[in-house]
């Protein structure tokens, strides 16, 4: 009786989290896949995300999940391009496909960035309809932005994190974080209206 | 006038931009999807049988522990006495009989009444 129980609760814990992750999941893929320009590197961030948020943190709260698993997202992220970075470095010659330098200081730098349809992965008869020039539109502005300055904003405007919450998960100041999200809504705010 | 206020226009824009990522959310495509649902099943798997396998090997250790205990407790004895003391009196007294015994047939040849 004492197993049954002891296993019961641990499949209860197992549902909840997997809640959570279903909630989070569609939204973490496009926040990497806006970041990477690469859908097959969006899932594999967003995979290794789930994973050490279960394996480390599934014993926590579950009010602590949400910015533990952006904090998680962002790392991952961030891990990436460094991964690029160095990667850049020993095979120069080879054509890349992602288009932001990750760096504070930069504001607006493309380093050979190549548009994308960033549709592609929708699905093909929504393809058709006239809301996908806007989401395109939306899509393209923040790709155009540095990675700091679109994740802070996706995190704060679309996810909901307040800016201390923002800050942990991307792992810099509160000040930082209005920094990153007032400019980020001064070009998007530039590139939308321009179009 | 109608001014808009920045406010105004910032709660317009980020309106714009959410809608247009929900939108694209919304209509990801199976394959993505599929992947997802994949990728989430792999991760909450990968707990279960983590921690499974540590219930289980506590559960082990618990009950081993217990048989080990149960193993070493030992009843309580009674004394007994051993039969070599009764052995022994009965001995003794046999040596007292034959003693007297000895000492009667040596007596015996000169026993005048």
């Amino acid at each position: 009786m004492i197993f049954a129980g002891v296993f019961g609760a641990e499949c209860e814990l197992n549902i909840s989290i997997e809640q959570f992750l279903m909630q989070v999941e569609k939204k973490a893929y496009r926040m990497a896949e806006i970041a990477t320009n690469d859908s097959h590197d969006a899932l594999d961030i967003v995979q290794e995300t789930m994973i050490k948020l279960v394996e480390k943190y599934a014993d926590k709260n579950a009010e602590e999940w949400k910015p533990l698993f952006y904090k998680i997202l962002q790392s991952k992220i961030m891990d990436h391009f460094r991964k690029q970075t160095v990667y850049r470095k020993f095979f120069f010659w080879k054509k890349q496909n992602h288009h932001l330098e990750y760096s504070e200081s930069d504001s607006n730098k493309n380093v050979g960035y190549e548009p994308q349809n960033h549709a592609e992965d929708l699905r093909s008869p929504e393809r058709e309809l006239i809301g996908e020039q806007k989401v395109e539109k939306v899509t393209q502005a923040l790709k155009n932005l540095s990675v700091r300055q679109q994740q802070c904003f996706m995190l704060r405007s679309w996810e909901g994190l307040n800016v201390a919450e923002t800050a942990k998960a991307m792992n810099c100041s509160q000040g930082s974080v209005k920094t990153h999200y007032s400019r980020a809504k001064e070009s998007l705010k530039k590139a939308i209206d321009d179009e | 006038m109608n001014k808009q206020t920045p406010d105004n226009s910032n709660h317009s824009l980020e309106s714009q931009v959410n809608e247009a990522l929900d939108s694209s959310v919304d209509n990801l495509s199976p394959d993505i999807r599929r992947q997802l649902n994949q990728v989430r099943i792999k991760a909450t798997e990968t707990r279960t049988n983590t921690k499974l396998f540590w219930k289980s090997a506590s559960a082990f250790s618990l009950a081993f522990a217990l048989v080990i205990v149960w193993q070493f407790q030992t009843p309580e004895n009674e004394n007994i006495e051993t039969p070599f003391a009764d052995v022994l009196q009965e001995d003794l007294e046999m040596l007292d009989d034959l003693e007297f015994v000895y000492w009667m047939s040596e007596e015996e040849p000169s026993a005048t009444l």
